[in-house]
């Protein structure tokens, strides 16, 4: 049996992600390994027992029941009932908290299921990497409304996918760095993070960014500039 | 505690729109605006033997843990805040059920006692007593 858990914080209020969430057919809409995504019999995707029948973007299809569903506690738990992928006795929950520091919102994702012997790393990596910390960018993303960066530039290097696919596609570069909008703030990074979700990303497979682009989303640094409540410093 | 399977007991009270089949004291009940019983946020309106009417709406209902939550929209009986949860737990020894019924709710000091006493004598256990016959 494999345990998987992931959890973040959602720069938002908790009714504002709830109201996306609780909704179970909304995921081709914000989830960014989702392709098409209906509710079998036509039935409301907040009706206990209802079945989403969807594909992902890698062509793997799979059926998910709703199982519980709380407005009072923010929960909903579903099983997978077939999927094109090796997974048994999937049962997955999420939940959300609301974070009263700030009006923002704490996101807990997890599942225990079964695969077949061996590929037991591969799996918790597609599942709490690909699927899950991947929902929680595709969600601040959506949320955002999928907004991406402009305004006046500072100069900055990166590294940068120059198209999708195996790790030659990407260059250490000069790119052109935003100035912070309002809630964000521009940092040196003195630390960073890769990610499984970056090869996702840069193979295509997540359409998160469209190349040439740097890739990253895990860093630790110093403020160097601040549009937000935190000073520079 | 209920001499019957969990999945038996919730097949009878998972469905909002039941009680009338196996509550004593509720005569008739509808889902408003034609929702289906088991969408979350349905509101079911019955009307008790006693003519009194109520309105309750579905917060929670979870087929993996048996359990069910709501709260009152309106009723006869003075509460406010009013938020009850139905759960069963299987008791593996035996094949039986063991069945939780509980309510939070706000009314003045002087009624708490009766209230406490009607709703958990006169609501929750008349129910469970006569689930208890339904289901022997």
């Amino acid at each position: 049996m494999i345990r998987v858990r992931r959890s973040a914080v959602i720069d938002a209020p908790i009714d504002r992600v709830w109201e996306v969430l609780r909704d179970f057919n909304s995921h081709s809409a914000w989830h960014p390994a989702v392709g098409d995504s209906r509710i079998e019999r036509g039935e409301p995707a907040d009706q206990v027992g209802c079945v989403r029948n969807f594909f992902l973007k890698d062509g793997n299809h799979i059926r998910e029941q709703l199982l519980a569903l709380s407005d009072r506690d923010y929960i909903s738990t579903y099983c997978i009932l077939d999927a094109t992928l090796p997974m048994r006795n999937y049962v997955a929950s999420v939940q959300l908290k609301r974070i009263t520091d700030g009006d923002r919102t704490f996101w807990h994702w997890e599942s225990t299921f079964n695969v077949p012997k061996g590929r037991e790393r591969e799996f918790e990596q597609l599942v709490g990497g690909g699927v899950y910390e991947g929902g929680f960018a595709g969600l601040r993303s959506y949320l955002n409304g999928g907004t991406r960066r402009a305004v006046a530039s500072v100069e900055a290097q990166g590294v940068v996918a120059t198209a999708f696919g195996d790790p030659e596609v990407l260059q250490f570069r000069k790119v052109a760095d935003s100035r912070p909008k309002a809630g964000e703030v521009h940092i040196r990074q003195t630390a960073v993070g890769v990610n499984y979700i970056d090869v996702y990303i840069r193979k295509g497979l997540y359409r998160m960014i469209e190349p040439p682009a740097p890739i990253g989303m895990e860093a630790a640094g110093v403020v160097v500039e601040s549009n937000a409540r935190f000073p520079a410093r | 505690m209920i001499e019957a399977p969990a999945d038996a007991v919730w097949a009878q009270v998972r469905d909002f729109n039941g009680l009338p089949k196996w509550t004593p004291f509720v005569a008739e009940s509808r889902i408003e605006n034609g929702m289906p019983a088991d969408k979350i946020g349905c509101v079911r309106n019955f009307r008790l033997r006693d003519g009194g009417v109520i309105r309750e709406q579905l917060l929670t209902l979870s087929d993996y843990d048996y359990q069910c939550s709501y709260s009152i929209l309106e009723s006869p009986m003075g509460v406010e805040n009013y938020i009850a949860t139905l759960k069963l737990t299987p008791v593996t020894d035996g094949n039986k059920t063991f069945a939780e019924w509980w309510a939070e709710f706000d009314c003045p000091p002087e009624r708490e006692r009766d209230l406490a006493q009607n709703i958990g004598q006169g609501v929750f256990q008349a129910a469970f007593d006569s689930l208890k016959q339904k289901l022997r």
